[in-house]
């Protein structure tokens, strides 16, 4: 009996291990590339997120959303998609995408902009949105922490 | 005599118990006067205020009420402390909470921060805005399709499930393929 209670108060340790390891992860991008002057860096906190405006003031249904986001932050590159910059600032995205258990959830095209969102629950109220584009001229990662459901993040981009 | 002797000099050390103390005054209420004066004088005036009864009740009934008042003036500052102290332990739980999330907005441009609610609102705005453009684009086209929902199912099927409807029979589950066999 004694061993089973070992046996999971470990694997509860590692899972909350991981868990924090792999936040820190993006915390990580965050940090390297937020100083870095090619990029502008955005932080907005719960509290702030009063971001009715960003998703369309007169919706109530956005705001409901937004009202679950609990932190945003916004990294943006100006530089060519092919620059070496840009391969860099990916790479690191990508390593943090495979690293954790992200799941794609939605990908298109459009006019020379690619974009690609991904999604990880790390708790029952607690997902991690990433959403990220690329383009001839303008590179964007977005992160949203919060309660968000992805129909919630659909209806938010049909709108 | 020297048994005696031996708890009176216990009894000055304060080291006799009740029942050493009540032998102590049994002996010194049959001694006449002589040796033990002081002793035989002070548990003489010991017994004598035992006794002391309070003659006038309504003086005893006040300092009952008196001290039955104190008493609830007491509960009643304790409760209030409690009531006070719970208080302001919630006040300063709710600001500490407060004070650990961060609340801040702000935008590092070229290495420098400024701490604008607006501009960060709006760079992150722009920045969804032109994030999501490909994926708006790509849902408003698949609209449309909505529309197609019923069409999705073959017409060979459609034919076949609107006939058994038509003659009540409950064998939805089987499909007359014979029209798509004969194709």
């Amino acid at each position: 009996m004694s061993k089973l209670k070992d046996i999971s108060s470990l694997i509860i340790i590692s899972l909350f291990l991981s868990l924090t390891v792999q936040a820190q992860t993006i915390e990580k991008i965050f940090g390297k590339y937020s100083e870095n002057k090619s990029f502008r860096y955005v932080s907005i906190s719960k509290g702030m997120i009063n971001l009715a405006s960003l998703f369309g003031k007169e919706d109530a249904g956005n705001n409901a959303m937004i009202s679950r986001v609990d932190e945003m932050k916004v990294l943006t590159l100006k530089a060519k998609r092919k620059s070496n910059k840009t391969k860099a600032f990916f790479s690191d995205i990508e390593k943090v995408i495979s690293s954790a258990p992200f799941e794609s959830l939605m990908e298109a095209s459009e006019n020379g902009v690619h974009t690609k969102v991904y999604s990880r629950v790390i708790k029952k109220d607690k997902t991690d949105i990433l959403i990220f584009s690329k383009s001839d001229t303008v590179q964007h990662f977005i992160w949203l922490n919060g309660n968000i459901s992805v129909a919630e993040l659909q209806k938010m981009i049909k709108k | 005599m020297n048994d005696i002797n031996k708890l009176l000099d216990k009894y000055w050390a304060g080291e006799t118990n009740l029942e050493e103390e009540r032998i102590i005054k049994q002996y010194l209420s049959q001694q006449q006067l002589g040796a033990n004066n002081v002793e035989k004088d002070l548990f003489a005036g010991l017994d004598a205020a035992g006794k002391i009864h309070l003659s006038n009740p309504s003086f005893e009934t006040n300092l009952r009420t008196t001290l039955l008042h104190k008493e609830k003036q007491n509960h009643k500052r304790l409760f209030h402390i409690l009531t006070y102290s719970a208080a302001a332990s919630i006040i300063l739980a709710v600001g500490l909470f407060n004070m650990n999330q961060k609340r801040e907005a702000y935008v590092v441009e070229k290495g420098v921060r400024y701490d604008d609610m607006e501009k960060a609102i709006n760079c992150a705005d722009q920045a969804m805005s032109e994030a999501i453009a490909p994926l708006k684009q790509s849902m408003q086209s698949l609209q449309p399709i909505k529309g197609l929902e019923g069409s999705l199912t073959p017409s060979y099927k459609k034919n076949s499930l609107a006939k058994k409807d038509s003659e009540n029979i409950h064998t939805s589950n089987v499909y007359d393929d014979s029209a798509f066999n004969k194709r």
